[in-house]
């Protein structure tokens, strides 16, 4: 075996045009798929980063049946509680926070419109999600974050208070409809948030959980407790604890891929179609494998047939030109492999801006992303990778090596 | 017993529609350390005659035994065996692999036989000294001129010790000394190891050296002379 092997790394070292033209080709297109895969990687990271914290959370606990009916008087009883319980299952590294989403009318002494009111801990809320960091701050009176305390402040979409033709230190009325009957409540608007979602921007508002629980007439409640994980890997075990700590309450304990179906399909997806991208290509770079070392073997018939001539077996021959597709796969795996890697790092250090070609911000399954997009790295994908393009490698000279194999030598050695 | 027999041996190629008699039913034995010649015109069936005691083809009808053993009942790694261990060639064109220095064309037998590297080495720098080639180990085909490369196709065919060297028109392509220096060469092969030399040849010098002639016409052995 190893004096076929010699034999095999000669063919390929004396035939050194030949094999860099196909280790190019293979390592040039495992290159390619290592990169695109970690660029996508990255991109369903950023993307789930972002719904997660700005949407739910890595663990959700919300009412029951809240995610198939969800009506804004479905809240979580006994807030407090719950809360305590989930800060104690998620532990030290687990951050938690509690929302409150009341739908209604906001009013302006010039105008009205629609609002999607969120209630929030000023103080958690900046530990998972972005909101905060959205802030106008410029202009001659900007605005402030919300304080824990404050339960008449109010946080206004930009082109909302556009819309309502206000400013910070302007009063707005939240008006909506209550279990009994329709609720006014006057808030002072504190600043103004600049997301680039044109949904956010023209219905969101911000408030105090105190003041949306008194909004909807009930206090300690809230729509969701959110539990965000610093290790996306551990959502099973928090969920499942969860379930068992709060089991007897009316609630229910979901994890993100289940509390945001949408986005979570949506990667699914795109994964899939990539991955069968990727399979195109790996097929395509496949036949000019196949077909280089097809041209290889028929270029060296008359070789084959002098070797089966003198006395090697059609099984040596096969085994000699399938051991020259595994070194030559081998060392093109370890090229393209090496090359995937190194064009991945400025895409994970600098990211690719896509805002010259999509806008500033992309939304995605309701999510928006920063139109910089950073790669993550994907280890087991780009292991698999490399492993794929080495056997392909192999399967492609498996059909040259058979032919091989089958030559008459007297006619083979007469092949010009 | 031959080192070679073959009996009633036919073989016939379809060219379209036209049916080639190669040979017609040829008789032949060949003893172990004759220096036998095959003489004939082109188209005689001379090489095609090589083809079939080197198991390179296979007959029409008829048998051909190598070391007593019917080539017809082999299977193809036992033929393969056979021209490993006990078989040398030497072809008209050299056919030496032209990514392989003289050196590693005439180890590639030992090679393939798993020969001890330590071995072969021996045995690869002895046989090139022996066809003078010493110093011209590491060049490949197509740095040697014809006469050379006839040289180390002789060194492979003769490295591995075989019983029995088949050389189809060894000296077709050289110059006249350096066919006779050739043909002097396998001579003492011949004397000195006592290898069994058959030749397919044109040339009246391998006729003057050889130790037996046979003369083949139209696929037939018309005469069959020892000297």
């Amino acid at each position: 075996m190893l004096g076929l092997l010699k034999i095999a790394a000669r063919n390929l070292s004396r035939n050194l045009r030949r094999t860099l033209i196909t280790a190019t080709a293979i390592a040039g297109g495992l290159s390619l798929l290592v990169w695109a895969d970690t660029l996508a990687q990255g991109t369903y990271k950023g993307l789930i980063q972002r719904g997660v914290s700005e949407l739910a959370g890595h663990v959700v606990v919300q009412a029951e049946g809240y995610q198939d009916d969800p009506d804004m008087h479905l809240l979580v009883p006994d807030l407090a509680a719950v809360e305590a319980t989930v800060r104690s299952v998620g532990g030290p590294e687990a951050r938690v926070t509690s929302r409150v989403q009341v739908q209604g009318l906001l009013q302006s002494t010039k105008n009205v419109s629609g609002v999607a009111l969120l209630g929030i801990d000023p103080v958690t809320e900046a530990t998972v999600s972005t909101w905060h960091t959205k802030l106008v701050t410029e202009g001659d009176e900007p605005g402030a974050w919300l304080e824990p305390d404050d339960d008449r402040g109010i946080v206004l979409g930009i082109k909302l208070a556009e819309a309502l033709e206000v400013e910070v230190g302007d009063k707005v009325v939240l008006v909506l409809q209550g279990r009994d009957e329709v609720i006014n409540q006057l808030f002072r608007v504190r600043g103004l948030l600049r997301t680039g979602e044109d949904n956010a921007d023209g219905f969101m508002a911000l408030t105090t959980v105190a003041a949306a629980q008194a909004a909807l007439e009930r206090p300690d409640t809230a729509t969701m407790v959110t539990v965000h994980l610093d290790d996306p890997a551990a959502v099973p075990a928090v969920r499942e604890a969860l379930d068992a700590a709060l089991a007897g309450s009316p609630v229910e304990v979901l994890p993100w891929q289940e509390a945001l179906p949408e986005m979570y399909r949506y990667t699914i997806l795109d994964r899939q179609s990539q991955l069968a991208m990727f399979f195109v290509m790996a097929v395509i770079v496949a036949m000019g494998v196949l077909n280089t070392v097809l041209m290889s073997v028929m270029e060296r018939v008359k070789e084959f047939g002098v070797m089966l001539a003198l006395g090697t077996t059609p099984w040596q021959v096969f085994r000699i030109i399938v051991l020259e597709g595994i070194v030559l796969g081998f060392f093109a795996m370890l090229a393209g492999g090496a090359l995937g890697i190194l064009a991945t790092v400025p895409t994970i250090t600098y990211g690719i801006d896509y805002a010259q070609w999509m806008g500033d911000n992309i939304e995605v399954a309701g999510v928006t992303m920063d139109a910089q997009v950073y790669a993550a790295w994907n280890w087991p994908g780009t292991i698999g990778f490399c492993i794929c393009a080495w056997l392909m490698t192999i399967f492609a000279s498996l059909w040259p090596a058979w032919r091989a194999s089958r030559l008459a030598p007297v006619e083979a050695m007469r092949h010009v | 017993m031959p080192i070679v027999t073959v009996r009633d041996l036919k073989r016939t190629y379809q060219q379209g529609q036209l049916e080639v008699h190669a040979l017609r039913g040829v008789d032949l034995d060949i003893e172990a350390g004759e220096f036998t010649a095959l003489m004939g015109p082109s188209g005689s069936g001379k090489t095609t005659l090589l083809n079939q005691i080197g198991a390179l083809d296979t007959p029409s009808s008829g048998s051909v035994l190598v070391d007593g053993r019917e080539l017809a009942g082999m299977t193809k790694a036992q033929l393969s065996a056979l021209r490993l261990n006990r078989l040398g060639f030497v072809f008209q064109a050299y056919n030496l692999i032209p990514v392989l220095t003289a050196y590693e064309n005439t180890e590639f037998v030992l090679m393939m036989r798993g020969m001890p590297q330590a071995e072969r080495r021996e045995r690869v720098m002895r046989t090139l000294a022996a066809v003078g080639l010493e110093g011209m180990e590491h060049r490949r085909p197509a740095e040697l001129s014809g006469g050379q490369q006839q040289r180390v196709a002789v060194a492979r065919a003769i490295v591995g010790e075989p019983a029995l060297v088949l050389a189809d028109e060894p000296t077709a392509n050289l110059d006249s000394k350096t066919g006779n220096d050739l043909i002097a060469l396998m001579r003492r092969l011949n004397a000195e190891q006592g290898i069994t030399f058959v030749f397919a040849t044109h040339d009246p010098k391998v006729m003057e050296a050889a130790t037996r002639v046979v003369d083949m016409v139209d696929g037939e052995v018309s005469s069959d002379t020892r000297k």
